[in-house]
């Protein structure tokens, strides 16, 4: 029994430790003054740039304290929302989420401030703005092709006897693995939507056996910058950073599919002013130019002119060229059918 | 005494706190929302049960599991044996250096992103299975790759437990029955093993219910055809975000384990009983 103090004192520092770890996580207290605001993203150096771009400035500006959380996670808006209690005011999600939680999980946006005639058509709704675009987009090992006879085309992706070799495409339905599927079967870019799943997974399981799976963008950079795949459908910004650092591949541009990060005011926020204040801010040309320079996503507004060095003007998906050749997301669609789609494609991804 | 005894009961009362809170309040709450959202019933179990790929990756997160249970005890056993073979020197350093410790108090996460780099295409372990005559073998994305991921970090879990059970053993016994006219096969087999089971047993539990949950090993090292339904939960809150359906597909599970662990219990009991006899039994002769 000489040993209960010591079980005693283990178990009160678990609990102090506990207490503390709550406590942490709790919402934050307003601050004095200016107010705040707390801001969800995907963390790492793309939240840090947000940050430069877009939040420093503003803060600066209206005085505001600014706290930044994350990653964005859906399941966590919704049980915010649904227990009354935000702490999140403004978030950075898919382009779908917004669209298919308008009013509900998201706040409608006041657009008497905001100019949406430079924006892409089909990439702002009642409750989002776009602040950046990029691409879903075919990337080649250039290690293992090379020259005019490597694959150019969504065809060329699908096919394994010209160009054999393992394919890394998103690990789940809404990232642009489907579309791609279609375009490569022969479906007219404006015959997409609404999405012929069954022949998209028929089109799939065509190269099911080269096929391995991204489920965080940086698994994509990384199989880029090891060689581990010979094709890849991923993300511009990727492909960027992958060849920033040494990766041997090149970018297709023929029926990129364009997306863009969205940001949207949570429901029931307890700083609906500042958020407002920020999401005007975030949807002009000029902090969107900056924050083009810092990563490698493109400005939304059209207008902007960002300063480019010639690996991101590689990348720019923004170009003339690339907006040409690139199919914009149907949001409604995905807005309509996100929870079918992601149970068919679980229940075919692992059978 | 009965003072120190009092103290140490009140002692529990934070853990146990602790447990209800953040453990056993929030599972409560998960499960009671598969039973009434969207309405009360047993929808959203019969709309899992139904949809094929619940079952499908259930069998096989059992399957993986059981495989995982299998190699465990082949390499641990051996090991746990010999813990109690050598003195308690050569003990510590096995404990320490080889393999049980030192990657058990190494992050979970570090080292599911070493075993990536291990078993990748063209990584270290291809080049060794090259060597010898497998030649462009890729375990990433096997179901080969994710028990050897799993094992690695539960093996540990295995060789403690069943060292605790097994140096408990009087090995006097193997001697006596040596003495007897047994050969040291035979010695171990009829005298030694079966005192071992039910360390053997509490220890593949172990490992078992926990080779259930695991999600971060698959997901990383294995492909969806190796998916485990810790993923297919997760995928059902993160991407759809339906706690009902993730939370029938977690009661499910529970009941599934439950159930199977009374099936093995009553299954192992006669063996117990039998092994209990023979010791006490031997005892009274």
């Amino acid at each position: 029994m000489r040993k209960s103090p010591l079980v005693l004192v283990s178990v009160a520092a678990a609990a102090a430790l506990s207490l503390a770890a709550c406590s942490s996580g709790a919402a934050p207290d307003a601050a004095e003054g200016g107010g705040s605001l707390v801001f969800a993203s995907y963390g790492s150096a793309y939240q840090d740039a947000q940050n430069e771009a877009f939040l420093d400035p503003w803060a600066a500006e209206s005085g505001v304290t600014v706290q930044n959380d994350g990653p964005t996670s859906y399941p966590k808006i919704q049980q915010m929302v649904e227990s009354g209690n935000t702490i999140w005011d403004v978030a950075d999600t898919e382009p779908y989420f917004p669209v298919a939680n308008c009013g509900t999980l998201v706040e409608k946006i006041d657009f008497s401030n905001i100019d949406t005639s430079n924006f892409p058509e089909g990439t702002w709704s009642d409750c989002s703005i776009p602040i950046a675009q990029y691409s879903t987009m075919m990337i080649v090992n250039t290690k293992t092709f090379d020259g005019a006879d490597a694959p150019s085309t969504p065809a060329d992706f699908f096919d394994l006897e010209k160009f054999p070799g393992t394919r890394m495409v998103p690990g789940w339905a809404g990232a642009g693995a489907l579309e791609f599927a279609l375009l490569a079967d022969g479906v007219a870019p404006d015959k997409l939507y609404p999405l012929d799943t069954k022949r998209a997974y028929a089109k799939l399981d065509t190269i099911r056996d080269s096929l391995t799976f991204w489920n965080t963008s940086s698994e994509s950079q990384q199989s880029m910058e090891d060689g581990s795949a010979d094709l890849w459908l991923a993300w511009s910004g990727r492909g960027y950073e992958a060849e920033r650092n040494g990766a041997e591949i090149a970018p297709v541009w023929q029926d990129n599919l364009l997306a863009w990060a969205s940001l949207s005011i949570i429901k029931g926020t307890k700083n609906p002013d500042a958020a407002q204040s920020f999401i005007e801010y975030a949807a002009q040309a000029e902090p969107q130019a900056r924050f083009a320079e810092l990563q490698p996503y493109a400005p939304a507004d059209l207008s902007a002119r960002p300063e480019l060095d010639e690996l991101q003007q590689k990348w720019n998906v923004a170009s003339p060229e690339v907006q040409q050749q690139s199919i914009v997301t149907n949001v409604q669609w995905w807005a309509d059918n996100s929870a079918e789609a992601e149970a068919e494609w679980t229940a075919w991804s692992t059978s | 005494m009965r003072a120190s005894r009092l103290f140490s009961g009140v002692a529990v009362v934070p853990a146990l706190a602790i447990v209800l809170i953040f453990f056993l309040l929030p599972i409560a709450v998960i499960i009671v929302r598969s039973f009434t959202d969207p309405e009360p019933g047993l929808g959203q179990y019969t709309a899992a049960l139904a949809d094929p790929t619940t079952l499908r990756v259930l069998g096989r997160t059992f399957a993986t599991a059981v495989i995982t249970v299998i190699v465990c005890i082949l390499l641990g056993y051996p090991f746990a044996y010999l813990l109690t073979l050598v003195g308690p020197t050569a003990r510590t350093l096995l404990m320490v250096l080889v393999l049980v410790l030192v990657p058990f108090w190494t992050s979970l996460m570090a080292r599911t992103f070493a075993w990536i780099s291990l078993l990748q295409r063209d990584g270290p372990v291809s080049a060794i299975l090259g060597f010898f005559g497998a030649e462009n073998t890729t375990l990433r994305g096997t179901l080969a790759g994710v028990v050897l991921a799993i094992v690695q970090i539960l093996l540990p879990y295995m060789i403690l437990t069943l060292y605790t059970a097994l140096a408990a053993i009087d090995r006097r016994q193997l001697a006596a029955a040596q003495s007897l006219g047994a050969n040291r096969y035979r010695a171990f087999w009829q005298v030694y093993l079966p005192q071992s089971l039910p360390g053997l047993f509490a220890a593949s539990s172990l490992v078992f219910i926990l080779a259930l949950g695991f999600y971060i090993t698959p997901q990383l090292i294995g492909s969806p055809k190796e998916a485990m339904i810790a993923q297919v939960i997760g995928q059902r809150v993160e991407k759809i975000v339906d706690f009902a359906g993730a939370g029938a597909l977690s009661g499910i599970l529970l009941i599934a384990t439950v159930g199977l662990f009374c099936v093995v219990i009553l299954a192992v009991a006669p063996l117990r009983r039998g092994v209990s006899q023979m010791i006490s039994g031997g005892d009274a002769r």
